[in-house]
């Protein structure tokens, strides 16, 4: 080994020097926080596959009730109750079978789908809205404004939302935007606790006094300075608060509070099953695998997203 | 300490009055009156009633009625049953409180040993196994858990089993009579919340055995065992213990369809039986009583909340 060594040629180096400009160069095109977080995404094979399925999943919510031979109410009188890849008379395939009254079971889980990504969507992006202005203001202005607007919202977290959404839901007109309406009214106070949160712990920043020294109005602090910054975290609470959000609609449906009929979402489907299933189980485990498989991955993609967004973890 | 507990009683009341009102005035929002049900009222019948609740005087009187007539316990009369919502809640309570009380436990101890374990053995078959349960167990709502538990483990085991030496791992798919009939209920219930608490145990524990005092623990010679149980479970435990008021609203709430899936005659079939038919006076009966149970539990996990972590109620008394 060491006769190997000594054979080297110091002829066989040469000194390049050491450039000063050249050390400090860059050599690599720098990644913003949040490509660094997608890049570390997209290394995630858990949340690949979850973004995949959910991708899948919304558009075969806009494609395939358009794509479908059958409309949601029509009717295979001869084939009801038929099991998975029945053929009908004219040779059109049931893939997920048919119902009790022969309805194709397989576009109405997909237009099931269309009504409660819809609402879980709307709901938790109403409720980041409202949540968000909320919290802004109750963080950013501190004080007494924080004070008064903080014990409003202990008092609403103390009342189970479950049941104040039921309330609203037994008042108001059956359909997809009361649902909507009534799952806003309670849900955003979670949302307003973490904005609050990060928006007192951001408001001290140089960055922040650099902006209103400028003469940057609150609005345009809040917007253009603070809200980038937590827009991690609030993504992160987004992605969780969707499940819970197809949870409710599935939940409410289940109780007979969903959309009226005929629409259908999967919380109905779901319901419809569940009265037959011990002798047609296909009619409730199609919805079941729907409303299990979109927030499971969900759960997963938020949490992969927490991590990808947590600085902590990175190597 | 008493500071504290004056402060979130004082919370619970408040939050107590504000549910009482809300409630009362979307009843107040309805078009027509209560008692305008499935059961006709004569007119002397109606106006007897009428006056009873004082529903003939205007509303900021009716609402001093209301809340009179709660906190002396009188929740109205239900239009369906015709029978006082008192008596339907003292019957059918009992019920749910049974097989709450039994999610409950099972969420727990399961939840909290589930979770122990995989912090314990991170990285291992171990870890990854729970927390796959666990993620699982959050993402399936307990209506279709409870569902398909009935078909595949009622039924198919049940059949498959009967007449062999496992007749006993039989178990009834609808009813809350015996032990039995209580065994699949009470895991669809608490099965979620069972994965909730399973992935907070884990974080927290995992969190407190990367402490200091851990490491103090290990130096000093400590057995595992005690280690776990005394320092690093013990303190782990604080954070699990703040969840478990939003738990026992999950189950609480759960049950509304639990019981109705398995046929139980618990507070929450009445109540999903009083949205169907928009028996109002019992939808507010229960909403309050509900609202009312879940407050005092909040109060009461809160308070001891305070009691086990003395950080809890000095910062809150700092603050204010």
């Amino acid at each position: 080994m060491s006769e190997e060594v000594r054979k080297i040629d110091p002829a066989m180096f040469e000194t390049i020097g050491a450039d000063a400009q050249a050390r400090e160069a860059i050599s690599r095109p720098s990644i913003g926080y949040f490509k660094d977080a997608m890049r570390r995404l997209g290394h995630n094979p858990t949340a690949v596959v979850c973004a995949g399925l959910l991708v899948f999943i919304l558009l075969g919510a806009i494609f395939f009730p358009i794509l479908s031979p059958y409309t949601m109410e029509q009717q295979d009188v001869v084939n009801n109750l038929a099991g998975f890849m029945t053929r009908d008379a004219q040779g059109g395939l049931h893939i997920f079978g048919t119902d009790e009254l022969g309805r194709d079971v397989f576009t109405r889980v997909w237009s099931g789908a269309r009504v409660s990504l819809t609402i879980a969507v709307t709901a938790v992006f109403v409720n980041f809205i409202i949540g968000g202005i909320y919290g802004a203001l109750s963080g950013f202005y501190g004080g007494m404004v924080d004070n008064v607007m903080q014990r409003i919202v202990e008092v609403i977290i103390g009342i189970p939302y479950l049941i104040i959404v039921i309330l609203m839901m037994v008042i108001m007109p059956q359909g997809v935007v009361t649902m909507i309406v009534a799952y806003a009214t309670v849900g955003w106070t979670g949302m307003a606790r973490l904005v609050r949160g990060q928006v007192i712990q951001l408001k001290e920043n140089e960055y922040v006094l650099a902006a209103r020294i400028m003469g940057a109005s609150a609005s345009r602090i809040n917007l253009r300075h603070l809200l980038p910054n937590i827009l991690s975290v609030v993504i992160v609470n987004i992605t969780l608060a969707i499940p819970s959000a197809i949870f409710t609609e599935s939940f409410l449906s289940f109780i007979g509070l969903g959309v009226p009929i005929p629409q259908a979402s999967w919380g109905t489907l779901a319901s419809d099953g569940v009265r037959i299933f011990q002798q047609h189980p296909h009619v409730l485990i199609v919805p079941a695998i729907f409303i299990s498989v979109t927030m499971l991955s969900f759960n997963l993609l938020g949490d992969a997203l927490r991590d990808a967004f947590d600085p902590r973890l990175r190597k | 300490m008493s500071k504290y507990i004056l402060k979130r009683t004082l919370y619970a009341l408040l939050t107590l009055w504000a549910l009482a009102t809300i409630t009362f005035f979307i009843m107040r929002l309805l078009p027509g009156d209560p008692f305008i049900g499935d059961k006709a009222l004569t007119a002397t019948a109606k106006a007897a009633m009428n006056a009873k609740y004082g529903l003939d005087k205007p509303v900021g009187v009716q609402y001093l009625i209301f809340m009179g007539n709660l906190l002396k316990g009188d929740m109205g009369l239900s239009t369906h049953y015709n029978r006082p919502v008192n008596t339907i809640i003292a019957q059918a309570f009992p019920y749910s409180f049974d097989l709450g009380i039994r999610a409950l436990v099972f969420a727990v101890i399961g939840g909290i040993f589930a979770g122990s374990l995989a912090a314990l053995y991170r990285g291992t078959w171990v870890d990854t196994t729970t927390m796959i349960i666990s993620i699982v167990g959050v993402s399936i709502p307990s209506f279709i858990m409870g569902a398909l538990m009935q078909y595949f483990i009622a039924l198919k085991l049940g059949a498959a089993v009967t007449g062999t030496a496992f007749a006993f791992l039989k178990l009834p798919v609808i009813g809350f009579t015996t032990g039995k009939h209580k065994i699949l209920p009470a895991i669809a219930l608490g099965f979620g919340s069972l994965a909730t608490l399973a992935r907070l145990t884990r974080t927290s524990m995992l969190d407190v055995l990367s402490q200091d005092y851990i490491k103090t623990a290990k130096a000093k010679g400590l057995s595992s065992a005690a280690i776990t149980w005394r320092h690093a479970l013990r303190n782990a435990l604080l954070q699990v213990v703040t969840v478990l008021g939003p738990i026992a609203a999950a189950v609480l709430t759960g049950a509304f369809v639990v019981e109705n899936i398995f046929n139980i005659p618990g507070m929450g079939k009445f109540f999903v039986q009083s949205v169907g038919v928009r028996d109002y006076s019992m939808i507010a009966g229960t909403t309050v009583f509900y609202g009312a149970f879940l407050v005092v539990a909040n109060l009461l996990v809160d308070i001891a909340y305070g009691v086990i972590d003395p950080r809890i109620r000095l910062s809150a008394s700092a603050k204010g």
